[in-house]
């Protein structure tokens, strides 16, 4: 068998890959390509960050529904009835059940409430803002999030649960019990991305 | 080819793609752009409008179909020719039945004919070729584009000299067979 081409018909596939060789096609092309699928890619990336939220969210819901059936299911158990009472007897007065609760003292727990009980989300955020302290700063940002989230306002949860997030030390990160789903969430997110740059570096 | 990278570097590229790295797609795409290109317009038959038409579906459905690339299994920039071989097939059927549909109106007929005339050679080459087996078509392009020799292809594909030039002459005859420029 020869390399060599043997008839016309060969020729063309032969003069194709010249063409092929030496032809490009519009310089344009590559670049508008180039750019049309990397959109598509940075579209898994945020594909990807929806469904890893949505799992979560998932989770967390899946979790208070287990919760709560369980305890809809098991309920507290209610004192026996008390026995029949006695032919009625005079009787001494019954010492009082419940004691009226001694007065509170300025220095007591109860009174020691978070200052930002009242305030509506929008001051929270201000005040964060000029917070001059960074766990000040974190503390009430994290707060003002809750806030915004309580009532429903997702964006502006998710803006001071980003600024909270950006200045929060590792240890801040770790996911604690009275965390909010959304910023469980961002948490976990965060130490994800934090870790795939570290393996990358 | 020799601009490719390697597999290990490329799974550790295609990971970070779908993990939506935008840089990481960049680098596969233009490791894998003049391969491809070259391929493209041999496929087509040397017509550029054609050949276009098979870079663009072919690079987006290789974004598209990312996840399914192995990279044990062959480079990226092979991959990619092997999803081209296959657009090529459905753009020539489809070019095909468009061309049957349009009857051009009579004033048209003169350049219509020229244009046609011209791109003859290059189209029917571009259907003999889709209409190949697959294993027919790489080995024509194994041959053709590529440039390797015989002992080259046989050594690529694992094969005996004698089967490789024994498939390139059936290759060869088949698209003798369907390649046909008047039709």
């Amino acid at each position: 068998m020869t390399d060599e081409p043997s008839d016309d018909l060969e020729a063309l596939l032969t003069t194709a890959a010249a063409a092929a060789a030496s032809a490009s096609v519009n310089p344009q092309l590559r670049q508008q390509l180039r750019e049309q699928t990397s959109q598509r890619v940075r579209g898994y990336g945020r594909w990807r960050r929806v469904r890893r939220l949505t799992t979560l969210a998932g989770v967390y819901v899946a979790g208070w529904l287990s919760a709560w059936l369980w305890l809809g299911w098991h309920p507290t158990p209610t004192p026996a009835p008390a026995p029949a009472p006695a032919p009625a007897q005079p009787l001494a007065p019954a010492p009082e059940l419940i004691q009226p609760s001694p007065p509170v003292g300025p220095s007591s727990p109860l009174q020691q409430a978070d200052p930002l009980a009242g305030l509506p989300a929008e001051e929270i955020e201000l005040l964060a803002e000029q917070a001059r302290e960074r766990a000040e700063f974190v503390r009430l940002f994290a707060k003002a999030g809750d806030r915004y989230l309580a009532v429903g306002d997702h964006v502006a949860a998710l803006r001071c649960y980003r600024n909270a997030l950006e200045r929060m030390t590792n240890a801040e990160l770790a996911v604690t019990s009275t965390d909010s789903w959304l910023l469980m969430s961002l948490k976990l997110a965060l130490v994800q991305e934090r870790t795939r740059d570290q393996v990358r570096e | 080819m020799h601009d490719e990278l390697d597999r290990s570097h490329e799974a550790i590229l295609v990971a970070a793609v779908l993990a939506g790295d935008p840089r990481a797609w960049q680098v596969l795409y233009d490791s894998a752009w003049d391969r491809l290109e070259r391929y493209a317009v041999w496929r087509a038959g040397g017509l550029r409008e054609l050949a276009e038409d098979l870079l663009q579906e072919t690079w987006l459905l290789a974004v598209r179909k990312i996840h399914q690339f192995d990279p044990a299994r062959g480079s990226f920039a092979a991959w990619v020719v092997g999803l081209a071989s296959n657009v090529a097939r459905n753009l020539l059927r489809q070019r095909r039945y468009r061309q049957r549909q349009l009857v051009p109106i009579k004033s048209d007929l003169a350049a219509e004919a020229d244009r046609a005339e011209a791109e003859i050679d290059g189209e029917a080459v571009a259907r003999a070729l889709a209409q190949l087996p697959a294993r027919y078509e790489r080995i024509l392009r194994a041959k053709y584009l590529d440039g390797l020799t015989v002992q080259q292809i046989a050594q690529q594909h694992g094969e005996t000299v004698a089967a490789v030039e024994s498939a390139l002459t059936r290759a060869r005859q088949a698209f003798r067979e369907t390649y046909s420029p008047t039709e």
